[in-house]
């Protein structure tokens, strides 16, 4: 009776066996163990973030500006009227909450990624919102970063419903172990979160090449939406993306962290945010446990010191 | 750059919190003799003596003899004469209450309360079998009647003890045999009545014993001591009662004396009397324990551990015992389980509003007032107002309901309606905040996901606040909380998977292609 019951259960021994991390390893042995709670602005101020990758070298979107008062909020168009297409984003924002990407305006009417148009008083009251701290961890209160709206390459564009498809790259101790592409999806809502819908393709380390793709911890292997056959996924410049997650563990104090990384059709990968809690979803879009990866790696002699290049080496030539 | 996070300390000091919660609680069983069980009325006796005599003028020293341990109960006696000084004493493995004053004249009278506390865990002292009576001494010429006797009571010898106490008893009531009239000539009652049956009885080398004592009844009030026979077959003393010659099974008896001891010893003063009566109190388990610490001597540590809080600021504890353990069951669901409630501790806060309500009230009262204020939010999300108003309003509006709800159940003559007070209103309105907000974010599948795992989880949060015997065992000792404790830290070390993680990673399993 219970017997299909239990097929869809695996048991402890197995996930283990397969190297799979639990939430509850990732949160106490790797997050707590290697992420000082205090360097945690590092990636929840985006701002920081900003100018931590700017003193680093890292490349990241253009900022446009920042508003932090709520009187300065009916100013916005004087920020943006130089450019045609912006994202407005709440500083302390995760899981995509409350970004808004304008793709063209006037000034009075502003078209939206989906297409549809709003008018000067949403836009006005969505940087409310988020002064407010709507979208903020903790509900603290906010501000509202514009930043130049990316131009992602055209070769994602059939593999992507509506928002930006972007590059997930989990760093540890400064190796690039594991990676996916997440493509937003109409469940998505256009946003590229796992937990929310949006499609995750595993990308190999050493290549870029897709290798299994998982909508909400289920395979699958065309995109629902826009009905493309994931495994023709190609990443260009895929060494320039290892690269520039590895040089983020240079620029801040964490241990264990995600780096999302977008393409940009001129300025190649940029950085777009990190994270330091990033999911474990990324697993089954791989088919691989991150387990057996970090603790390889942890395995490591401490007193071997490896510059970026070699430690991306060290990952291509370990994790397929 | 990894920090260390050694779990054997861990292991360490939930060992310490779990030894010390184990010692406090043993120090409160074994000394202060608290109870685990809570027999909701637990029988309290209370046994007044009162000795009334007239003093000669001199010194006076008074001596009672106190009762024999009696099994299922132990003893404390308190007592408060003007003038006298008083203590309980111990001699030859009886104790005795003695009065002493050094000058007193007139009519006297002392008291003293035995109180019979309920004890598990006392045993009434093991029994040593008596000597074989001696041979009895007859007055001339009444040993060969009783030798007639004995042996016409039991000819073959094959008697056993009770069946020849049987005998002997219906021999002497039915009062035709010679042999009885004259043996009982002039001791028809009392001790000499009992002095001549132990003869007999030691005829057949049965040992007895005089005993005296009172009936714990609480109808008995001012009853004198009763003297009863005591008769050793079995392993056992069987007592029985003289007047009727018949085998009392009343278990209420309080022995005070046995054998030829005096119960009641007084020097400097006469005409004795002395009067026994019975009370009996139901006294919560709670009280009991009180009551059994009141007792104890105290000391510097004692004052420490059992230390009381006034009656009124109990009752809010009593509240507030329960919850490390609903903390404990939340601990449980998120990270073993790993269920995602909305809000880690909401369901805990839901299951305390509950208590005030009950639970259906409660529950169809929450979904109710929840549903009706998610539409209203939905409206105000539409009005593109700030996030604090925004909230203010929802609160607003859910006192609104809240009173709408009381006023037409009490129209409608229910009376629980009116139960929803001011404390479930914060956590309604926040409940109601927070689960639009993730409908928006994440959708309303997440937000009914999360708030059927929040009422599933409150559900048992519910039966554990609200069940009397924990919060008596809790409430009673309170270190069993550094156990809850030193189980959460010990479930802040499980790296292991949750069990939803199973389900989740299944898919991993089957031939998972990593070199590494």
């Amino acid at each position: 009776m219970f017997g299909p019951l239990l097929k869809c259960f695996a048991s402890p021994a197995a996930l283990r066996k397969a190297g799979v991390l639990g939430m509850n390893r990732r949160n106490h042995d790797y997050i707590a163990a290697y992420n000082r709670r205090h360097d945690y602005p590092m990636v929840d101020d985006k701002l920081l973030t900003k100018e931590l990758a700017a003193k680093a070298g890292v490349p990241v979107a253009a900022l446009i500006g920042v508003i932090r008062y709520q009187h300065e909020a009916k100013d916005f168009p004087r920020l943006t009227e130089k450019y045609p297409s912006f994202v407005i984003k709440p500083g302390h924002g995760s899981g995509g909450r409350g970004i808004l990407v304008i793709k063209s305006h006037d000034g009075e009417q502003f078209r939206k990624a989906d297409g549809s148009v709003i008018g000067w008083q949403q836009v006005y009251s969505h940087i409310t919102n988020i002064l407010s701290g709507l979208y903020s961890l903790g509900g603290q209160t906010d501000y509202a970063l514009f930043e130049e709206c990316i131009s992602f390459s055209k070769i994602f564009s059939d593999f992507s419903f509506q928002g930006v498809p972007d590059i997930r790259i989990i760093v540890f101790k400064g190796y690039p172990v594991m990676a996916m592409m997440r493509l937003a999806t109409k469940r998505s809502d256009g946003r590229a979160n796992l937990h929310q819908g949006a499609v995750g393709v595993g990308l190999s380390i050493r290549g870029g090449r897709p290798l299994r793709a998982v909508m909400l911890d289920r395979m699958i292997t065309h995109h629902p939406d826009t009905g493309r056959a994931l495994s023709e996924l190609a990443v260009p410049d895929w060494g320039r993306h290892l690269e520039l997650a590895a040089r983020c563990a240079e620029m801040i104090k964490l241990g264990y962290f995600g780096a999302d990384i977008v393409n940009d059709r001129e300025k190649g990968p940029l950085l777009l945010e990190l994270n330091a809690r990033p999911g474990l979803g990324i697993q089954i879009a791989n088919h691989a446990g991150l387990r057996s990866r970090l603790e390889l790696i942890e395995r490591l002699p401490s007193t071997e010191t490896r510059s970026v290049m070699e430690k991306i080496a060290f990952s291509q030539e370990h994790f397929s | 750059m990894k920090m260390s996070h050694p779990k054997r300390n861990i292991c360490i000091i939930a060992g310490i919190l779990v030894l010390l919660a184990a010692a406090i609680a043993a120090f409160k069983i074994g000394v202060l003799r608290y109870s685990f069980s809570r027999s909701v009325n637990a029988e309290l006796w209370v046994m007044e003596c009162r000795a009334r005599f007239t003093a000669n003028g001199g010194p006076v020293t008074a001596k009672l003899s106190l009762p024999y341990e009696i099994p299922g109960y132990y003893l404390v006696v308190t007592s408060q004469p003007p003038g006298y000084a008083f203590s309980v004493q111990e001699r030859d493995g009886r104790t005795l209450s003695v009065w002493h004053a050094e000058e007193r004249t007139g009519g006297q009278s002392l008291s003293c309360q035995i109180s019979f506390i309920p004890d598990a865990s006392a045993r009434p002292p093991a029994e040593e079998a008596p000597e074989e009576p001696e041979r009895p001494r007859w007055p001339a010429g009444q040993k060969t009647l009783a030798g007639q006797l004995v042996r016409s009571l039991d000819p073959e010898g094959k008697r056993s003890v009770p069946q020849f106490a049987d005998a002997l008893f219906r021999q002497i009531r039915k009062g035709d045999n010679p042999a009885v009239s004259v043996l009982f000539a002039d001791k028809r009652q009392g001790a000499p009545f009992l002095q001549v049956v132990r003869n007999l009885l030691a005829m057949k080398k049965i040992a007895s014993r005089e005993v005296e004592g009172v009936f714990l009844t609480d109808k008995r009030r001012r009853q004198s001591p009763v003297t009863m026979l005591e008769i050793y077959y079995d392993g056992a003393f069987h007592r029985y009662d003289p007047a009727t010659g018949t085998l009392s099974t009343q278990k209420d008896f309080v022995p005070l004396r046995r054998g030829g001891e005096p119960l009641f010893e007084l020097s400097g003063g006469r005409q004795a009397k002395l009067r026994f009566s019975a009370l009996k109190t139901n006294i919560s388990a709670a009280g009991l324990n009180r009551l059994r610490g009141s007792f104890i001597e105290h000391s510097f540590l004692m004052d420490i551990i059992g230390y009381e809080l006034p009656i009124s600021e109990q009752n809010v504890f009593k509240r507030l015992a329960l919850l490390p353990l609903a903390v404990l069951l939340i601990v449980i669901v998120r990270n073993i389980v790993g269920l995602q409630s909305m809000g880690t501790f909401m369901p805990v806060l839901i299951a305390l509003a509950f208590l005030e309500t009950g639970l259906l009230t409660g529950l169809i009262a929450f979904l109710l007032i929840l549903s009706v204020g998610l539409g209203a939010r939905a409206l105000l999300t539409n009005m593109n107002l700030l996030m604090v108003p925004r909230i203010s309003a929802v609160v607003v509006i859910v006192i609104l309901l809240m009173k709408v709800i009381s006023v037409l159940s009490y129209a409608f003559g229910f009376t629980q309606g009116q139960s929803i007070t001011f404390f479930p209103l914060i956590i309604l309105a926040w409940t109601i905040e927070r689960a639009s907000m993730v409908w928006e974010e994440d959708g309303a599948a997440t937000m009914f996901r999360q708030l059927a795992v929040s009422l599933a989880a409150c559900i048992p949060c519910y039966f554990i606040l609200n069940n009397d015997y924990l919060q008596y065992l809790f409430f009673t000792f309170q270190e069993f909380n550094l156990v809850i404790l030193a189980l959460i830290l010990l479930l802040g070390t499980y790296t292991g998977y949750r069990l939803t993680e199973l389900k989740r990673f299944q898919p991993l399993v089957n031939s998972c292609s990593d070199r590494s």
